[in-house]
Parts: structure tokens; sequence; C-alpha cells
């Protein structure tokens, strides 16, 4: 199965819902998995990220072994996950911040991950 | 998501149903904010009916544990599922954040720690 799904940003629950109806069959753990990246990459998209006529999408492939494939595609600031620095988890609670949680988890999570910035698009290529 | 609290053996506890992700954890962060401000002696997350953690959700924990070691507010989690826990762990926020298996135990923790 794959989808390309255009996500509207400013309705980020609807898209999730919609990617989440598309996985049903999946293991739960690995859903549990393949739903924080998508949360992840998509709040970060909506809340962060910096763009004007914002366009994104996502495309959502399954094979027949429940390997996930997650492609985002979108028009933002060339912004490249694999650059951002991991939080550092052993430190104390004062030290610790509230962000930069996500992107760790997403990487530790995915098996595979690749980037380009192409034609003005970032593409994030996840596979699980 | 629905929230609840109650006070059980000297604790309050504060129950989250649902998902804690980028749409509802902000709302829990809120109610657990206010609820944190009348500065309970202890307060007790029940995370048991929480189905998804995403990061949003995690923020909203951290900043609940400074909250209660700044206010001197015994502050714990109980009842995550395996994946909830997976998450919680890999972050690194079972170093500072102390997490029971069940109410039962949590309660007990807090009714059997020297506090002073």
């Amino acid at each position: 199965m794959s989808l390309l799904i255009q996500i509207e940003l400013d309705k980020l629950e609807k898209s999730l819902t919609t990617i989440e109806k598309k996985l049903l069959n999946l293991d739960a753990k690995l859903l549990y998995k393949v739903m924080f990246i998508v949360e992840e990459i998509l709040t970060n998209l909506a809340h962060h990220a910096e763009f004007t006529n914002k366009q994104a999408d996502v495309t959502l492939s399954v094979e027949e072994n429940q390997t996930i494939h997650l492609t985002f595609k979108d028009n933002a600031k060339k912004f490249n996950i694999l650059e951002y620095p991991d939080p550092n988890i052993e430190e104390s609670i004062d030290e610790r911040e509230l962000g930069g949680l996500g992107i760790f988890l997403t990487k530790k999570y995915a098996k595979k991950i690749e980037y380009l910035y192409l034609n003005g698009y970032n593409i994030l290529k996840i596979s699980l | 998501m629905e929230t609840s609290y109650y006070k059980e053996d000297g604790s309050l506890i504060v129950k989250a149903s649902g998902k804690l992700d980028t749409i509802h954890a902000p709302k829990f962060g809120e109610v657990l904010q206010k609820l944190l401000e009348e500065k309970p002696t202890s307060c007790l997350l029940d995370l048991s009916e929480v189905t998804f953690l995403s990061s949003s959700g995690l923020q909203v924990l951290l900043a609940g544990a400074k909250i209660s070691k700044k206010e001197s507010i015994s502050f714990g989690v109980f009842g995550m599922s395996e994946m909830v826990n997976d998450v919680f762990c890999m972050s690194g926020f079972d170093r500072f954040i102390k997490s029971f298996a069940s109410k039962e135990e949590a309660l007990y923790e807090s009714t059997h720690t020297d506090r002073t």
C-alpha cells in the first residue's frame, strides 16, 4: 500500500487521524512508533518551521512484512533533523530543557533516515 | 483526553485518559500546573489510561516535575503501558521522575518516605 496524503498544517489533528486510520492493521508497537514520528515531524512543521504558502505532504507506504516508509516533503526553510543536536538525557532535571526530545526519539525509533533538499523542498525519508 | 483528580492517602492523584499528544497534552499541562499551584504535599500522575505519549506529553511531565521540585512537592507517575514507559525511559525521565507500576506501590512509597 502506498498513499500520498496532503497535510493541512492548521488542521493537524485531522491529518494525524487520517494517517492513523490507514495503519490500523499494523502491530501496535510499530503503530505507536510511526504515529510518534509522524506527529513529531508534522508538529515541528506546523509550529516551528519558517515558511509562507505552506505545502506539506506525506507519502506513506507499508510493505507486506510491515516495513513502513514515510516520506515527508515540505517547502519550509531548509531543515535537516539529522543535524539537530541530541539533548543530553543524562542531565539533571534542572538542566533538562523542554525541547529536542521528539527529534531524538524519532532518530531512535527509525531504522533508516535520509534527508535531501531539492528544488526548494525538504525531503525526509524515514523507514521503520 | 479527559482529566480527573482526587485525593487519596495524602496524595493528589491526577489522572489523564486518552492521548497526551500535541493536540491534548497542552490542556492537561494547564490543569496540572493549576493543581500544583495549590502546593499539595504529594502529586501522583495516573497514566494507566494514557494510550499515547509523544514529545508534547513528555514536555508536560517535565514541566510538572520541575514545578514540583521547586515547590518541594513529591512527584511521581504510575501505570504506564509498555510503549509509554519506553518513551519515558528513553528520554531519561526515569532518572528524575519516580515511576511505579501501580497506584498501590506509588502510594506506599509516598506514605512511607521521610520527606523532612
